[in-house]
């Protein structure tokens, strides 16, 4: 196949090819590869590349799967990780000064299963400090810049996983998300990004940002590729007591277009106040093409939003310097300004603000679970405003990215990002949808119902 | 905080209760954000928790695991 062909291909468009032998993963590894080579000094979304690795992966694959041992979907698939995913013999930095040198001898429990489905590494990939800030502005390795516009951020935390996939260097890649990591820089970048269910994903081997709000998730091309490779990382795991034992369905198989019936809440507060023109606009077009395919739109009130952010800032912040205080205290001058001041403001919350806020998640589970039975699934914006230019206010610029997504890591409720159009300058805009608990289907059923209507996973960035 | 104490004595009061140094040329810029940690104080103190239990996270060894 030519290098454009093989560029434009999905995770699932390629499997398919791959199980059907007209493309060899080694082919397909070695285009990533190249591509890597190619955008790389614009983008800088790796940290490290595992070229010698996946190629040899790559062989391996082809061997396997010349001799009848096909694995599924992810065999022979190049895929990046966000430089926190424990790497057996591999540095795993976290983007950071700290862990620069950290060379892990297990692989982190997704990293492992994704192995196991056959899929081929192509490296760790850059992100904001720790997975700690909205922006993937690295003072260590560098920023993230986005695809679409190199002079702006690719939002974060896992701004290099986002950037990767929109620019064509692997099929999908793994982030995490403790309050929007996942979902903003998909939204930011014009890719599909899920963060599932609290509890769907093990955290094990995945450095921590804060224990009861990290979330592990695909960022793909499209809805299906999110939903084959979220089935071949989900499950329980002894190694992880967060990892819940509950059933996981073939995601994919449930993507049949149809939203016919699917009753869809639309908030009346805080979701669309001070929202760009254009994001507005984008989201409330969206949520108008989903009616017109079937579904049902009512508007809706989530009770106490305005206490959210107060609450995982309550969790988050003292958590985070729950695992950091060692270091700090003997390496504080290692850390990016940012990332120091945050983990410092850690501790000023008092204890008893964390039980409240952990009280808070009791009740607002409690209360948007009632909504949630008048709703099938919540359609925000994903973020604000579209990508920021690099070097814009940065407590400011993460402030207003955070303030749609991390409610839902306080209810644990799984979300996705996905595109749903382009600003005037040319930039993605994000549509978010909310589910119930353990509800991914329905997520990924409806966005891939919109993703099919609108087609706006074809359009690419000219990096 | 008490009501007369001075942000940054505040600041720094509280970082060496965590155990941190931190130097005195940043205390102002954490002393600026200490209005946002004490409105988040504030708004979750005015919610109705009523007898609501913390959002659990300790699981004892060997206790079912449940969805």
């Amino acid at each position: 196949m030519k290098a454009d062909e093989l560029q434009a291909l999905t995770l699932a468009e390629a499997a398919r090819l791959i199980a059907g032998r007209e493309l060899s993963p080694r082919e397909l590894t070695e285009e990533c590869l190249e591509r890597i080579e190619a955008v790389e000094p614009k983008l800088n979304a790796f940290i490290t590349v595992t070229a010698d690795e996946a190629l040899e992966a790559a062989r391996r694959a082809e061997g396997a799967i010349a001799a009848g041992e096909y694995r599924g979907p992810l065999h022979g698939i190049p895929v990046g990780l966000k430089d926190l995913f424990a790497t057996r013999g591999v540095r795993t930095t976290a983007g950071s000064k700290i862990m620069a040198d950290h060379v892990p001898d297990e692989d982190a429990t997704v990293v492992r299963r994704l192995k196991e489905a056959g899929a081929v590494i192509v490296g760790k990939l850059n992100l904001h400090e720790f997975a700690f800030g909205a922006t993937s502005v690295n003072p260590h390795y560098g920023p993230v810049r986005n695809p679409w516009d190199t002079g702006r951020i690719a939002g974060g935390s896992s701004g290099g996983s986002a950037a990767a996939v929109a620019a064509g260097e692997c099929l999908a890649a793994l982030g995490t998300d403790t309050g929007g990591s996942i979902r903003i820089p998909s939204s930011l970048c014009g890719i599909v990004g899920l963060k599932p269910t609290y509890g769907r994903v093990s955290r094990y081997g995945v450095v921590p940002l804060s224990w009861a709000l990290d979330h592990v998730g695909p960022m793909c091309r499209t809805v299906e590729d999110a939903a084959l490779v979220l089935g071949a990382i989900a499950g329980a795991d002894p190694l992880d007591p967060s990892a819940a034992d509950v059933v996981v369905p073939r995601f994919e198989s449930r993507l049949d277009g149809d939203v016919k019936g699917l009753r869809l809440g639309v908030p009346r507060e805080y979701f669309f106040d001070n929202v760009d023109a254009e994001v507005e606009a984008a989201v409330r077009g969206a949520v108008a093409v989903l009616e017109e395919l079937g579904a049902s739109v009512r508007e809706v009130s989530l009770p106490h939003l305005e206490a959210t952010p107060h609450a995982v800032n309550a969790i988050m912040l003292p958590e985070a310097l729950a695992y950091h205080q060692a270091w700090l205290k003997e390496r504080p001058g290692d850390y990016g300004e940012d990332v120091r001041l945050r983990l410092e403001l850690g501790a000023t919350y008092p204890a008893v603000h964390y039980v409240q806020a952990q009280r808070t998640r009791s009740l607002i589970v409690e209360e948007w679970g009632r909504v949630f039975e008048e709703i099938d699934l919540l359609v925000t914006p994903a973020t604000p405003i579209p990508a920021a230019a690099i070097g814009e206010a940065e407590l400011t610029t993460t402030l207003a990215l955070i303030r749609f997504t991390n409610p839902f890591n306080l209810s644990g409720q799984p979300a996705v990002s996905l595109p749903c159009g382009l600003t005037k300058t040319g930039l993605p805009i994000g549509l978010q949808l909310v589910g119930r608990w353990w509800d991914e289907a329905t997520v990924l059923r409806a966005a891939h119902a919109y993703e099919r209507a609108n087609q706006w996973h074809k359009v690419r960035p000219k990096v | 905080m008490t009501e007369t104490e001075d942000p940054e004595a505040t600041v720094r009061r509280l970082t060496q209760l965590a155990g941190l140094a931190v130097p005195e040329e940043r205390l102002s810029s954490l002393a600026a954000l200490l209005p946002l940690v004490q409105q988040g104080t504030e708004t979750l103190a005015r919610l109705d928790l009523g007898e609501r239990e913390p959002a659990p996270l300790f699981r004892v060894p060997g206790q079912e695991r449940s969805g």
